[in-house]
């Protein structure tokens, strides 16, 4: 008789856990789609860059925020600042444009 | 005398008639228009799809970069200045605009993802319509989002020759 209830407690116990772990995934995704966070994370996949570009070798220049500053020190910055600065065109507008779609306009 | 009234008659007629029939043409167009729309819908709705995956990876790309920057860049140059007592104030400007503008274009791309996403689910097949008011606003969307990435490429220009301008001071 124990066993028997012990059991069922055991497998009701397993359901509620169950619900309340859907329950909480759904509000999560519902908060995570409706506060504009899934638009905005990198770390989706498909969005991660792609193993070839992580294999490629990047200089990677970290500016200290402590020390002196020279004008050496102000040159080197400007030098990789420079390198950086991307000089593209970002969300043209031309790509939703009629003819970009396919849609006689 | 009769011709003249003869000329101003043909020429009356035919403003009449433009104002009569122009009406009918702008109808004829839509009509055409939303029959395209609804012809190519599955064509259509497959390029949509390719732009938004593309813009998501643009979005990414750009969203490190802007970090970047800001963290490789802009905050410890900053940083730097005022931990040796000479804050600049002019870049401590700059570097607020840029946290600023860098909000702005967020929230600007996820009404521009989340418009994209409302035309996606329309059916342009049987909502040509619908489809193209939508596909309107998008564009209005997609246009600002553009604007708001070339503010933030000023904002960062601007830090660069400000700093440029120390070194060569």
């Amino acid at each position: 008789m124990k066993n028997s209830s012990g059991a069922r407690n055991l497998a009701i116990l397993g359901v509620v856990a169950v619900v309340v772990t859907l329950t909480t995934t759904l509000v999560a995704l519902k908060i995570y789609h409706d506060t504009g966070d899934i638009y905005l994370d990198r770390s989706r996949p498909g969005y991660l860059p792609e193993k070839k570009e992580e294999d490629e070798e990047e200089e990677i220049f970290e500016f200290q925020d402590t020390g002196v500053i020279t004008n050496g020190v102000i040159k080197e910055y400007l030098e990789h600042f420079e390198k950086e600065m991307k000089k593209e065109e970002y969300f043209k507008t031309e790509t939703l444009s009629g003819e970009a779609l396919g849609i006689p306009e | 005398m009769y011709k003249e009234h003869k000329k101003v008659f043909f020429l009356y007629s035919l403003i009449v008639l433009l104002a009569v029939s122009s009406p009918c043409f702008a109808e004829r167009a839509e009509e055409e228009l939303y029959g395209g729309i609804s012809q190519y819908c599955g064509t259509i709705k497959q390029t949509l799809t390719a732009i938004s995956h593309d813009d998501s990876r643009m979005r990414a790309e750009l969203g490190a970069y802007y970090e970047k920057i800001a963290n490789n860049y802009i905050i410890p140059l900053n940083a730097r200045f005022v931990k040796s007592n000479q804050p600049n104030v002019g870049l401590l400007e700059l570097q607020k605009q840029f946290a600023e503008e860098r909000e702005e274009f967020n929230e600007s791309y996820i009404e521009y993802a989340r418009g994209m996403e409302v035309l996606i689910a329309v059916d342009c097949k049987k909502e040509p319509e619908k489809f193209y008011g939508q596909l309107t606003k998008l564009r209005e969307a997609r246009a600002v989002v553009n604007q708001e990435s070339r503010e933030m490429e000023e904002i960062i220009e601007k830090f660069y020759y400000a700093v440029e301008e120390l070194y060569e001071k």
